[in-house]
């Protein structure tokens, strides 16, 4: 029986760290391998997709398992990651062929990968099938793209058989026969699904409406004196470790989606939530007219206490956007976040929201080698079509990645679970989910209007330079011109503040590039969709091949992420830079956009505090705003934290769209938290 | 109509109720000796100068008409009694080492800037405070200022110490939501060692304003060495029990702000006494609370 979590949630945090698989329980990765090889020489004209689903069903059948007497769950299956390594030797291949004679797009303008990796299951089928009920709906369908799922699901079967094996249990017992049953079993389906679909090569970017999905699970065992409320929350706490655990704190954070109509179930999930102060569960609360006062209420409490691994979604907005841009009212207001801040239909979308990305900052600097410009208009119109000349570009080299999206990464599991790929017959790959877009996250947004805002001051308002001495400067990454770079950092006007004549810069950056993207055909029968925010591999990665700026930037460092202002340059505070923000039309940016705030703990304390967050939270729905996400720190406990490691081991900071511990970042990137605390206090 | 700014100060969450922009007005009519905005004491224009941020390029010296920049031996050197706070020295100055305190601003510029944030006034029944320094000095201004954000429906409240001709709090009067008034001894003497003045014309004001209805937060700085023992605090509770119309009693608890002292030229007359625990501030609210107080914290 399973201890208090309270009492094991150290051991629980290393539950993936040093597993003992038993050797009798199946063959080791060396035999693995040879069986795969084995089967591959012996079917060498086999479609892509059963090769996986073969390989997967191998995996589920004889890879070594482990069960875990305390554990209310059983998950552990020794895969050693073969599908991943098929498919990046897939990968490798076919990249390999279909760009061999390209030469890449101009160093730091833009990325494109195959984004396998933006996915949501269609959890309602998961829950009312089961695994069971999946494998029946296509067996003996003909065809490769059926039997591949047919395949998948009987290996699931399987696997759940030897883990009851190994540890007899009704939960097991249940979940082979049929679709869940109680609240234990619908979590044991989700963790384990979310498992072997991310062992197929896809990771899980949404977990799904928690509340409105589990809540009927919750609710019968309440009803049948099943399970307490206390209870129910121990195995919420040991369900959501294990993302910690498996991670530790490393990556992004599992979203799992509250609201808009809450019941019982949300706010116990918000009580679990804020007493564990877990980085690697990421919260998005839809908050709507109908939602009541009291669930921002305990969203606000987490904040307070430090739990701030959530984000807060205008859900009437988010949903108006949605159906604008080609979901039906119903399917919209059936959204998730996938990832950090992008809306999707669940379970019906494949959105492949990371697979394009521009650099808004570069066109600045490309624009200004190559020409001299009589006025600030013509400069400013030269780099909107720098910008859309690269984006045309980034959109040829994504559709051409996703075409080979079918022969790298067939996704059987994922496919299975979601009506329209089982009605086509086809995978998510290839199209088969109901809704197939493509994302395009724009990075450097404050870097690109300040540094046109500091071109007009500096050369074209002020004088205090001409266009060639800026560009000197900027190529000795303004070594000897500190004067010139003070100028520009502390007199040229800064997106943020609410000052009209910046923020106009930004409204006509997006409104140029946002519907321009949105119109672009995607290679699956969709389009591209716009983001309005980075992450920070992004912002790090375009920043190195980002010379210096006339914003002041220094050459090769971060860029600026979502739509914040330049760190510290926001002096005007929190409510200027939402005035400023909602100026943008957001609705243009379908794949997401957030705004960071940075709070002074005193704002937030105690209960005026929370009403503080409300208000501010409220104000920003009211203008316009999409999704709020908030740090809550002042300067001095992050110095302190800094000193001292090890007293602020669980101190959490926001990074762009999810959390990590203050003390894992870089002394760098833990620099500008404090910048921005400092701005705050 | 114009008045004279030291600051404008946005998500404000202690200058009244909810989310709040607060002016600080420039000018004060007592000079306490633990004021934490002491930049706003003189009714004057004048000129901060952050030492830690002076690069010593030397820009200011050169645009200076007083010469009231120098340099000696590298060490920059800022003759005040020269200054005629024109401003330039602050307008060429890049790193932002000069500060000009006591902007003068018109009132429809004031109350522009204080309309950008409405939204959050809506949302959280906030609104705006003038504050200071003593912004009854300016108690025509303050009456502007009001009655158009009145009209625009925006709450307004004034942070007083009450050391103004009660012809100003009539002045203001009728735009006037709320008073945070801030009483800080019952001793007449004590008051005056402390603040420069006498307390008569402070409590006298605030009884008349209490007999006019509007609503009054009443604010104590807590200051050890002053105000912060029992005797003390219960003669103030006392005294402020038989006002009616008193919403509220805060407690303010002194913190430092030493470095501004030098950043305007002033010397340093906070006391040297540790800030109070809350402990002590928990205490402190206990004996007002002896008197029937509501005590917000
Ligand atoms: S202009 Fe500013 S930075 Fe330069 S010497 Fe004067 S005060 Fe210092
Ligand atoms: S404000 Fe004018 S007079 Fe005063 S120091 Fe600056 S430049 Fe000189």
């Amino acid at each position: 029986m399973p201890r208090p979590f309270a009492e094991v949630r150290e051991r629980l945090e290393r539950q993936y760290l040093e597993v003992e698989f038993d050797p009798a329980s199946g063959l080791s990765k060396e035999e693995l391998f040879a069986e795969l090889n084995r089967h591959r020489a012996e079917h060498p004209e086999e479609p892509r997709i059963l090769t996986r689903a073969w390989l997967f069903h191998l995996l589920c059948s004889r890879a070594r398992i482990a069960v875990d007497p305390e554990d209310y769950f059983v998950d552990q299956l020794e895969h050693h990651n073969l599908l991943l390594e098929l498919r990046n030797e897939w990968w490798r291949e076919e990249e390999g062929r279909e760009f061999a004679n390209d030469s890449p797009p101009a160093p730091g303008t833009c990325s494109s990968i195959v984004d396998t990796s933006h996915t949501c299951p269609n959890w309602r089928n998961l829950l009312r099938y089961g695994i069971r009920g999946l494998r029946d709906r296509v067996a003996g369908r003909p065809g490769a793209f059926y039997e591949a799922v047919a395949l998948v699901y009987e290996g699931v079967l399987v696997l759940l058989q030897r883990f009851e094996a190994a540890r007899p249990s009704p939960v097991l017992r249940s979940l082979i026969a049929g679709p869940p049953q109680t609240f234990h079993e619908a979590l044991q389906l989700a963790y384990l699904y979310h498992e072997l679909q991310e062992m197929e090569g896809e990771a899980v970017r949404s977990m799904g409406r928690f509340d409105l999905l589990y809540h009927p699970f919750y609710a019968a065992d309440l009803e049948a004196d099943r399970l307490t409320r206390e209870q129910a929350k121990e195995l919420l706490k040991y369900f959501w470790i294990k993302f910690f655990a498996k991670t530790q704190g490393k990556m992004f954070g599992k979203p799992f989606l509250l609201g808009p109509e809450v019941n019982e179930l949300s706010y116990l999930a918000l009580e679990a939530f804020r007493e564990m102060h877990t980085t690697e569960v990421k919260l998005h609360l839809r908050v709507g007219e109908h939602t009541p006062p009291e669930f921002l209420d305990a969203a606000a409490e987490c904040l307070q206490a430090g739990a701030t691994s959530l984000e807060v979604l205008n859900d009437r907005a988010q949903v108006e956007m949605l159906c604008q841009h080609g979901r039906s009212q119903k399917d919209a207001e059936d959204y998730i976040i996938i990832g950090c801040c992008e809306p999707a239909v669940m379970g019906q979308e494949m959105n492949c929201s990371g697979a394009a990305a521009l650099n808004l900052a570069k066109p600045v600097e490309m624009v200004l080698v190559s020409g001299e410009y009589d006025c600030f208009e013509d400069l400013r119109q030269a780099y909107l079509e720098t910008l859309g000349a690269v984006f045309a570009r980034c959109a040829e080299d994504t559709r051409r990645r996703e075409r080979l999206w079918p022969r790298i990464n067939p996704s059987p599991l994922l496919s299975g679970t979601m009506d329209s790929c089982l009605e086509q017959g086809r995978d998510v790959s290839e199209a088969g989910a109901k809704y197939n877009v493509t994302g395009c996250t724009l990075v450097g947004l404050a870097n690109a209007v300040d540094s046109l805002a500091a071109i007009r001051h500096l050369v074209y308002e002020e004088r205090r330079c001409t266009l060639a001495e800026l560009r000197q400067a900027l190529a000795a990454n303004w070594e000897g011109y500190e004067e010139l770079r003070l100028a520009a950092l502390h007199r040229a006007p800064k997106w943020g503040n609410n000052d009209d004549r910046v923020d106009q810069l930004a409204v006509q950056i997006t409104d140029f590039i946002g519907p321009r993207i949105n119109r672009e055909p995607n290679a699956r029968g969709g389009v591209f969709h716009a983001a309005l925010f980075g992450i920070i591999g992004s912002a790090k990665f375009f920043g190195e091949q980002t010379g210096a700026l006339p914003d002041g930037r220094l050459a090769g460092t971060p860029l600026t992420m979502n739509t914040s202002a330049t760190t510290g340059r926001d002096r005007g505070g929190v409510t200027s830079l939402i005035n400023s923000v909602t100026k943008l039309d957001l609705s243009q940016f379908p794949m997401g956009t957030t705004l960071d705030l940075t709070l002074h703990p005193s704002v937030a304390k105690g209960e005026e505090g929370r009403d503080n967050v409300g208000a501010i939270i409220r104000s920003h729905f009211a203008q316009g705003g999409m999704a709020l996400q908030f740090n809550l720190f002042d300067a001095g406990v992050l110095r302190e934290a800094q000193r001292n490691p090890e007293q602020y081991a669980s101190l959490q900071v926001r990074l762009c769209g999810w959390n990590v511990r203050f003390v894992d970042l870089a002394l760098e990137e833990q620099e500008l938290f404090i910048t921005r605390a400092e701005a705050a206090g | 109509m114009t008045g004279r700014l030291v600051s404008v100060q946005r998500l404000c969450v202690h200058d009244g109720p909810g989310i709040r922009t607060t002016l600080f007005l420039k000018g004060c009519s007592l000079a306490c000796r633990w004021c934490h905005n002491p930049e706003t004491l003189s009714p004057k224009p004048e000129i901060g100068f952050h030492a830690r941020k002076c690069v010593g390029c030397g820009k200011c010296a050169e645009v200076c008409p007083q010469g009231a920049h120098s340099f000696v031996e590298g060490s920059h050197h800022f003759d005040r009694g020269s200054c005629t706070a024109c401003g330039k020295c602050v307008a060429a100055c890049l790193p932002g080492a000069l500060e000009y305190y006591g902007r003068e601003v018109s009132v429809e510029e004031a109350v522009a800037a204080v309309l950008e944030d409405r939204t959050f006034y809506a949302t959280s029944g906030g609104g705006c405070t003038v504050s200071g320094g003593e912004p009854l000095l300016q108690a025509q201004f303050c009456a502007e200022l009001f009655r158009a954000l009145h009209a625009a429906g925006v709450h307004c409240a004034v942070d007083t110490s009450g050391a103004v001709s009660w012809q100003s709090f009539e002045t203001v009067l009728p735009y006037t939501d709320l008073f945070l008034y801030d009483v800080k001894h019952i001793d007449e003497q004590i008051h005056r060692e402390h603040t420069g003045s006498g307390n008569g014309m402070i409590l006298e004001n605030l009884t008349r304003l209490a007999e006019s209805g509007v609503p009054i937060e009443v604010r104590i700085p807590l200051i050890p060495g002053f105000n912060a023992n029992q005797e003390s605090l219960s003669a103030l509770g006392k005294w402020l029990s038989r006002m009616p119309n008193i919403a509220r009693v805060r407690l303010l608890p002194y913190h430092l702000a030493r470095s501004k002292y030098e950043t305007v030229g002033r010397r340093d007359t906070m006391p040297q006494a540790p800030i109070p625990t809350p402990e002590q501030v928990r205490e402190a609210a206990a004996v007002l609370e002896g008197w029937g107080l509501e005590v917000g914290r």
